[in-house]
């Protein structure tokens, strides 16, 4: 069970960027491994709102890749960011389940174990992402470089897309300096919005318009 | 659509209508049915049908 996040996340307008970050990856010496897993992220709240108000959230993924299915439970707290680079506690567990239905009733019972406000949790919105995974083995730190083309689900629909530079482990600094130089070389600029935040905003507007 | 009731089986007890976060479940014809614009895939209707009507596409 891992308990931090640190990543930046960057905003991209088309495929094309994409394409860019990794022409601009090509300049750099690096060892990767790719993925791309399917993953529906289901998020909950409480009926008061309870975790939008301390700007945490609670999210139920379902994860396919090579043919298996699987769920985790995540838990982020609120995240402070400094010169784009967003910090966050994380705490993220495997649901060994064998369904859907076995997922829910276990994700909430894990829910308020971890967070005592999470009890009566309601589904408010959900992410389908295509996500391309590009697992970076660097000389003195390794990180996850993601490409995330995602349907947010939030009565209203957008599509969203976003990269996001995730470090795993090793020197921060070099993992910085890194994510400086690609951000630079594919004029890459921070995101406005995460994916809740972007979901969030679109249940607000609805609550606005009713 | 990801979910979808299989009217056959519904036996229109509503309870995946109360269980629906976001309204996308109504009685049509004597039977329930998700309303795909409004589906966010939670699949709570799923988890709560007692006759197990309701599946993924």
């Amino acid at each position: 069970m891992s308990d931090k996040e640190t990543e930046y996340k960057w905003q991209i307008a088309s495929q094309a960027d994409f394409e860019g970050i990794k022409e601009a990856l090509s300049s750099f010496d690096y060892s990767c491994a790719l993925s791309a897993p399917n993953l529906l992220d289901t998020y909950f709240d409480t009926p008061d709102s309870a975790l939008s108000a301390e700007k945490s959230a609670l999210r139920l993924r379902r994860i396919k890749l090579a043919g298996r299915t699987r769920y985790e439970l995540t838990f982020k707290s609120a995240s402070s960011i400094v010169d784009g680079l967003a910090r966050r506690r994380e705490i993220t567990m495997p649901l060994n389940c064998a369904n859907r239905k076995e997922a829910l009733k276990k994700f909430r019972a894990e829910a308020s174990a971890l967070n005592p406000k999470a009890v009566n949790l309601k589904p408010i919105f959900s992410i389908e992402n295509k996500r391309r995974v590009w697992y970076i083995r660097a000389k003195d730190f390794e990180a996850e470089l993601s490409f995330d083309d995602c349907l947010i689900k939030a009565r209203r629909r957008q599509r969203m897309l976003e990269a996001e530079f995730e470090f795993k482990n090793g020197k921060m600094s070099s993992f910085k300096a890194f994510a400086a130089r690609l951000a630079e070389r594919a004029g890459l600029k921070a995101a406005v919005k995460s994916k809740v935040a972007t979901a969030r905003g679109l249940l607000a507007e609805d609550k606005i318009n009713v | 659509m990801a979910y979808k009731i299989n009217p056959d089986v519904c036996v229109n007890c509503g309870a995946c209508e109360s269980a629906c976060p976001v309204g996308a479940i109504s009685e049509q014809n004597d039977k329930r049915a998700i309303d795909a614009a409004k589906c966010i895939d939670c699949g709570s209707c799923a988890g709560t049908c007692p006759v197990s009507a309701i599946a993924q596409n």
